[in-house]
């Protein structure tokens, strides 16, 4: 172990991981724990500690938790557990008790894949959800049981580097754990505020009543955002039912279930993210785009009576506001997974 | 025949939300030099932005009559905030929000202060990208209401264009009796469609009122027991240890009855009686509450007698210090017969309340301060423990909407030790300790709904119409009629006159001390 490990707070010996944390309340006068969840977060470097330790500070100020940072370095020659222990707190106003979440770290050298599941599953706050976020590449062997225990998987797969190959190991992993397992992507939740101004704009009758006869699709796309705008072609295809047939040149072909032919295309751009989405018929088009920096989306819609601009909030997506849409349940797991079953199929 | 396809047959919104994305718009509060906007307004709007919800680029405008720049109010809101607002001034924040507020100077019946405010709006739209989309916040008197949406049709500030949206917020009271609302609403109706205009009541914008419906409908354990056979009774407090302080001449022309039960009471009891709605859409939620406020039992001038007491405070002790009656309260008339204190007994006659009494009681100059709902569930038969140790306490379940939002559940439990003795131990929720911050202020909720078009948390025009019924055989039996019932008193700093409490005595029942 050599790194800075000054952000991660007491150093403790795993054994006495719980005594010292019950020893961080003993003050308990101006400090009340909270906690709903267990965020679990998993990366192989220690290198992402001081990041993801400063990144805690700031979820805990609206999602009460304990969260536990596990680095996981099975190639350390010497097998090892260390550990750290602090509580993030934080006023609620001023003059009010601090509200304080805690904050395990935990850093095991040379463990095996069951040996890290237990001494993750062994420091989770009793009878709370886990929320695992996966840093980096999924594991191969999904025979862990960790993964019984998980609720909700948390990754990014705009950090995909072999996308078909994360995919099969996360179809894997959903085998084994079993349908209660919710997978919560960021990189879809990256797109949320433009799929949003897109349906919204979707419920004006001269586009919905054109849904038949779509023919065109244009998305535009910063240079590390392909796999982000080929997941908006998925949730269009696995929405509107269109089927992959195949490509011409750059252009993606779809059939969409009136039998129009529906052609795709993806162009990089000098932008961030996804820039801009285009979609329409004959009849009717729209286009939601996004300047860079700009805090709006513009969704022009063009009909037979003519050009409607709307404006909508672009959203913050920052790592945190991301992590935070997270938490808020809904349907748009299943939604994901259709997307997910059709990005297989184009990449 | 309209065959267009409806929003309900568009498959892109699946596993979206459903509630409406709050969109860039233009906020103007007439009234800008109100209490309100300094106490509640802005550091709601201040608040949002902090939070990261505030639609982009969306301004403020303060219309008033005073004069003052932008910078003198900007200035004077930024005092407020550090005071007022649940997340203190943060300095970036304030500088990027303050720098979208702006002050509007004019008299309110003025024509050309309304041109020069489209005007602004016109500008303020093409710079931010705002389309159009305003939101009037009518942060003034009733009186003064007409005048200004007549204005503003005037100068065609209440018409939308294509695309966008023109919504105005109305603060109570709306109206002092049925008749009068419906006029009000008669005239907003002119300038205002039913669908654009948002009647707040602050107590649904509260995070615990929002969560009686999840308490009931989200959880299985509750809604099985919530009706007339597992509950013996609910009682609904709203209590408050200050006096009318410089509201006297409102206070005294409204009374509690008006001020308190009329909107936020007669809200917390819909809430908490009504049928589950058949979707969240704001009018299924509205529909449901409405059936509840018409299926209340209107009293005739003899029942109001004997189901409902009133009551002024007369001097006495709050807070350590000596305190006058309401008679000698500052703009107070000395002869006033204003009620500052009103319990009564209400059924709700459905096949869920048979028989249930519902007491509700709001008052001024109460020893404590605070609104709850408690649930008093009927006791346990008495055999085994019931039989052994007579007078247990039944279970009661408390939902406080303030201050110390959360929910409590009184159960039985053994005391340990190797006798059998029983006590009621509470089983505690709150709220700023279990989610780690603090919860928004109801307005924040409330102007963000407005903003994205969701009207769920506000009153619509029947319901109040219906509420309003309601309270009108109630004045109607105190002011109008041979054989009033008598105006009670109580001490200041005490929790009502002995009629209240021989209101639930007559049942076997008590108030609840809070």
């Amino acid at each position: 172990m050599a790194f800075e490990s000054a952000s991660l707070g007491l150093p403790v010996p795993v054994a006495q991981i719980p005594t010292q944390l019950k020893a961080l309340w003993a003050d308990g006068d101006h400090r009340t724990r909270a906690s709903l969840l267990n965020l679990a977060v998993y990366c192989q470097t220690t290198a992402s500690f001081d990041e993801n330790t400063a990144l805690i500070s700031r979820f805990v100020r609206n999602h009460a938790c304990r969260a536990i940072l596990l680095g996981d370095i099975p190639a350390a020659e010497t097998p090892g557990v260390s550990a750290w222990i602090q509580a993030h707190c934080h006023l609620t106003k001023a003059g009010a008790q601090e509200i304080c979440s805690e904050q395990i770290t935990l850093l095991a050298e040379g463990l095996s894949q069951v040996a890290v599941a237990n001494l993750l599953l062994a420091h989770l706050d009793y009878d709370l959800p886990l929320n695992l976020w996966w840093q980096g590449s999924l594991p191969q062997n999904p025979d862990s049981p960790i993964w019984h225990r998980v609720n909700r998987l948390i990754l990014d797969s705009r950090d995909w580097t072999n996308p078909a190959d994360e995919i099969r190991k996360l179809n894997q992993l959903r085998n084994h754990a079993g349908a209660r397992l919710h997978l919560a992507d960021l990189n879809w939740t990256r797109s949320l505020s433009l799929r949003q101004a897109i349906a919204v704009s979707f419920d004006a009758p001269s586009l919905l009543g054109e849904i038949d006869r779509l023919n065109h699709l244009e998305i535009h796309h910063g240079a590390d955002a392909r796999l982000t705008a080929l997941l908006l072609v998925a949730w269009f295809a696995a929405q509107f039912q269109w089927k992959a047939s195949g490509s011409e040149g750059e252009c993606l072909l779809f059939q969409t279930p009136s039998g129009t032919t529906l052609k795709c295309v993806l162009k990089t751009s000098q932008m961030e993210d996804v820039s801009s989405v285009s979609i329409g018929s004959p009849e009717a088009s729209l286009t939601v785009e996004r300047e860079n920096g700009s805090p709006l989306l513009n969704a022009v819609r063009k009909d037979a009576t003519g050009t409607t601009t709307t404006h909508f909030t672009a959203g913050n997506r920052d790592m945190q506001g991301l992590l935070s849409e997270e938490m808020i349940p809904g349907a748009k797991h299943r939604v994901y997974l259709k997307a997910l079953a059709g990005l297989q199929t184009l990449l | 025949m309209n065959n267009s396809p409806s929003p309900s047959q568009n498959p892109l919104k699946e596993g979206l939300s459903n509630r409406p994305l709050p969109r860039p718009c233009n906020v103007v509060i007439f009234g800008a030099s109100g209490d309100l906007t300094f106490r509640k307004l802005i550091p709601a709007l201040y608040n949002i932005e902090a939070d990261g919800d505030m639609p982009a680029n969306t301004h403020i405008t303060g219309f008033a009559r005073r004069p003052k720049t932008d910078e003198v109010f900007r200035q004077e809101l930024g005092e407020a905030l550090a005071k007022f607002s649940r997340s203190g001034r943060v300095e970036d924040v304030w500088k990027d929000f303050s720098g979208r507020v702006h002050y509007h100077q004019s008299e309110f019946g003025n024509g050309e202060g309304y041109r020069e405010l489209a005007e602004k709006l016109d500008r303020l739209d093409a710079e931010s990208g705002t389309a159009g989309n305003r939101l009037f916040y009518l942060s003034v008197g009733p009186n003064e209401f007409e005048g200004i949406v007549t204005k503003l049709a005037e100068y065609g500030l209440n018409k939308a264009r294509e695309g966008s949206w023109v919504r105005v917020i109305v603060e109570k009271p709306f109206g002092r009796d049925r008749q009068s609302a419906h006029d009000l609403n008669e005239k907003l109706s002119h300038v205002f469609e039913e669908k654009d205009t948002y009647r707040i009541d602050h107590y649904l914008g509260k995070e615990t009122a929002q969560n009686i419906m999840v308490l009931r409908f989200a959880n299985s354990i509750f809604e099985p027991l919530w009706n007339h056979r597992y509950i013996d009774h609910i009682q609904i407090t709203a209590a408050e240890p200050m006096g009318v302080e410089a509201r006297g001449p409102y206070y005294d022309s409204a009374g509690a009855l008006r001020d308190m039960v009329q909107n936020h009471l007669t809200q917390l009891l819909c809430l908490v009686t009504m049928e589950p709605p058949t979707d969240l859409s704001a009018d299924s939620v509205r529909d449901e509450k409405l059936k509840v406020v018409r299926a209340l039992r209107k009293y005739s001038p003899e029942q109001v007698a004997e189901n409902v007491v009133r009551a002024q405070y007369a001097a006495g002790a709050a807070g350590g210090k000596e305190v006058p009656g309401y008679r000698t309260e500052d703009r107070v008339n000395p002869q006033s017969e204003t009620e500052t204190f009103v319990a009564y007994r209400a059924f709700i006659d459905n096949w869920r309340w048979d028989g249930v009494p519902i007491y509700v009681r709001v008052g001024k100059r109460m020893p404590g301060h605070g609104t709850e709902i408690a649930i008093q569930f009927k006791n346990t038969p008495g055999v085994l423990f019931n039989a052994e140790q007579a007078g247990m306490d039944p279970n009661i379940l408390v939902i406080r909407i303030q201050p110390d939002e959360g929910i409590s559940l009184r159960i039985q439990s053994k005391r340990p030790g190797a006798q059998l003795a029983i006590e009621p131990v509470k089983m505690d929720f709150h709220y700023k300790t279990s989610f780690g911050k603090p919860s928004p202020e109801a307005y924040e909720r409330l102007l963000l709904d407005a903003m994205a078009g969701d009207a769920t948390l506000f009153a619509r025009r029947d319901e109040v119409d219906a509420a309003w019924t309601f309270i009108d055989c109630i004045e109607n039996a105190w002011h109008n009629h041979a054989t009033s019932p008598p105006m009670h008193e109580y001490p200041a700093g005490s929790w009502g006159p002995t009629a209240a409490d021989e209101l639930l005595a007559r049942d076997g029942r008590a108030w609840r001390r809070l």
